[in-house]
């Protein structure tokens, strides 16, 4: 196993707006913000593209920092991206974490509400996740949350391109016991993420 | 969101300062008591006017503090009335944390209570959760408790959700001391939350709570763990010198239950001189002189010699210990009861070989016959019992005042559908009885 706690680079690139060298650390990495200019470049299989600038997040604290391992039921996760959602006079962070074996990882950081998740292929109890309502069972699961946030900015890198200032929409189901779907939707279902609430006081960071 | 924002009241214009993140939703304001919608334009939505607080607390809004580690600030306080039990009054403080989030402190008579979301609770409707004897969450048995409606009777600073004067809201407490778990049904939403008693003077410490305000609590609270350090500690301490005791006992009751080197009888007719051996100065020497009547007792002296010196003498009426060197009392000892049909005299004898034991009768006219016993190697207990006696009242006042806790407690309990409450009462009690049985036990092999 690689050891996660030393950032690994996968492969360099430099930033075709400012020339900067890159340092890729994931290998499905499709989206880096350059550090240097704070553009946004995409990857594809020809290179690396510029596809505009992406917004500046204002700093926040927050208990992860990029580049900066933590562990979370000794297990160890890089984190390697974020993005940052707004919703009312509020945002959430979903951060992108390398985790053992080369595995994609989320964790979803609203106010001191920690949920870590992959994604998940299962077959949903509902034709359409329009009709989802909170408080309601969906065959094993009870709707627990149905909101929505707009995407403000990214940092780091991502594994998918990201459209800033767009509408996500999202469903919260649960069997109880601390474990969670996320169902991310606009017209039909995009993407599913089934994980687990965590307490961020078990959180630990590696260095410290 | 850790920026602290300043707003104007909408209803009074008084500068308001926005203390706590983006899930807050609305603020009372401070000066005119009105509600403010932070969602929509700080429209007012309703008002506390005509509501005062006839008592102060020790927090306010704006207070910081360390809770178990993260830095909160207090933004915000509703206080609560439970709609049955009127004087059963509390306040919740809403704590802010831009690392950690939210958290509630809750203060009731004295009490205090931190409070987190909880996540984990399995899936129970309200009607299965009032109906469990218990439910397991994070691997910890929580017993539902009690179930109660109350309604808000103020608001103050900034909540997560639009607070109304005379909202109801319905709970279920589970407790696992000093933990617990509350179920909150408002009607739209149920919400868990994790419960910890904690103790109130580290709290007044952290937000520095001046002396004054600084509040005494009731001795009860359902999740106020039975703690009582010193009586724990003495009934510990008791239990092992009882242990001890009885091993001690124990090891006695073999080795010294005493060998008899003399056995004889004594009658009125003449005086009776008895010569024994003594092999062995361990423990102690026994004379056991027995009798069909206390009179018949009565009418005997005896006498006990070594190499023609006397060493010890006893009457009903006076029992002396001679110095074998200078033939004079060294010591005045307390005799029999005057209605004694039989005694058994202790001598610490430190000289082994021969000694003679002499019987006299007083009047040789009272038809009298005794019984006599020498042994040697007897061991003498007795004086343990009051100790035991002691150990097992200083054991048992530490599991008296947990069942006097317990009692209480289920006294108190407004849900019943727990059975295993009384199955622990019985395994407490199960664990007492054994330990009297054992003191029993102890006491009469001591006395045999």
């Amino acid at each position: 196993m690689e050891p996660l706690y030393e950032k690994v680079i996968e492969k360099k690139i430099n930033c075709p707006q400012c020339g900067d060298a890159l340092d890729i650390h994931f290998k499905w990495t499709k989206l880096v913000a350059c550090r240097s200019c704070g553009s946004s470049i995409f990857l594809n299989d020809e290179g690396a593209e510029l596809i505009g600038k992406a917004s500046t997040l204002s700093p926040e604290p927050s208990l992860i920092k990029l580049h900066d391992p933590i562990i979370i039921d000794n297990k160890n996760y890089l984190p390697l991206g974020k993005i940052r959602y707004a919703y009312g006079r509020g945002f959430w962070e979903e951060w992108f974490l390398k985790g053992e074996n080369n595995r994609e990882f989320w964790l979803s950081i609203d106010e001191g509400d920690f949920v870590l998740e992959k994604r998940a292929e299962i077959s949903l109890p509902f034709k359409s996740p329009r009709v989802v309502r909170v408080g309601r069972r969906y065959g094993a699961y009870i709707a627990t949350e149905v909101g929505e946030g707009v995407c403000v900015g990214f940092e780091g890198e991502l594994t998918f391109p990201i459209n800033i200032g767009k509408t996500h929409n999202y469903i919260h189901l649960s069997k109880g016991g601390g474990n969670l779907v996320t169902i991310e939707f606009t017209d039909g279902v995009d993407k599913i993420f089934q994980g687990n609430w965590i307490d961020p006081l078990t959180i630990k960071n590696v260095y410290s | 969101m850790s920026k602290v924002q300043s707003i104007k009241c909408t209803n009074c214009a008084a500068p308001l300062k926005l203390l706590g993140g983006g899930r807050v939703e609305s603020i009372t304001c401070s000066y005119c008591t009105s509600v403010l919608d932070l969602n929509d334009n700080y429209k007012v939505l309703s008002n506390f006017k005509n509501v005062k607080m006839s008592y102060s607390l020790p927090f306010e809004v704006g207070m910081r503090g360390k809770l178990k580690g993260i830095d909160y600030i207090i933004i915000g306080r509703v206080s609560y009335m439970e709609s049955v039990y009127v004087e059963h009054t509390w306040s919740d403080f809403l704590l802010f944390s831009p690392l950690y989030g939210y958290a509630w402190l809750t203060y009731e008579q004295g009490h205090l209570i931190y409070s987190k979301r909880n996540r984990t609770f399995p899936n129970l409707t309200w009607e299965e959760i009032e109906k469990q004897s218990l439910v397991v969450v994070d691997s910890k048995d929580y017993k539902p408790y009690d179930a109660y409606t109350a309604k808000i009777t103020y608001v103050e600073g900034e909540l997560t959700w639009i607070a109304k004067y005379g909202d109801k809201i319905s709970y279920i407490d589970l407790i696992s001391p000093p933990f617990g778990i509350t179920a909150e049904n408002s009607g739209k939403e149920i919400e868990f939350y994790n419960d910890e008693y904690i103790d109130k003077d580290e709290v007044y410490e952290a937000f520095s709570i001046a002396e004054e305000k600084r509040d005494g609590a009731d001795e009860f609270h359902p999740l106020k763990p039975f703690e009582r350090p010193f009586f724990k500690a003495l009934s510990k301490v008791s239990l092992w010198f009882m242990l001890i005791i009885g091993l001690l006992m124990l090891a006695v009751l073999f080795d010294g239950s005493g060998k008899s080197i003399a056995h004889f009888k004594a009658d009125n007719s003449a005086a009776t001189k008895e010569p024994f051996t003594l092999s062995s100065t361990k423990y102690l020497t026994t004379i056991h002189v027995k009798a069909d009547s206390a009179k018949v007792l009565n009418n005997f002296n005896l006498k006990l010699f070594k190499d023609e010196k006397l060493l010890f003498s006893l009457t009903q009426n006076n029992a002396y210990i001679f110095d074998a060197s200078t033939n004079k009392v060294s010591n005045r000892l307390s005799t029999w009861e005057r209605r004694a049909k039989e005694i058994l005299v202790y001598l610490d004898l430190e000289e082994l070989g021969v000694y003679q034991l002499s019987v006299l009768p007083i009047d040789s006219a009272i038809d009298s016959k005794l019984t006599i016993t020498v042994k040697e190697k007897s061991s003498r207990l007795n004086y343990l019992f009051m100790f035991v006696a002691l150990l097992f009242l200083f054991f048992m006042v530490y599991h008296f005042l947990a069942w006097r806790y317990r009692s209480r407690l289920e006294s108190e309990k407004e849900l019943d559908n727990d059975t295993s409450s009384i199955f622990d009462v019985i395994d407490d009690w199960g664990q007492v009885l054994f330990w009297i049985f054992l003191v029993i036990f102890i006491l009469f092999i001591g006395g045999d």
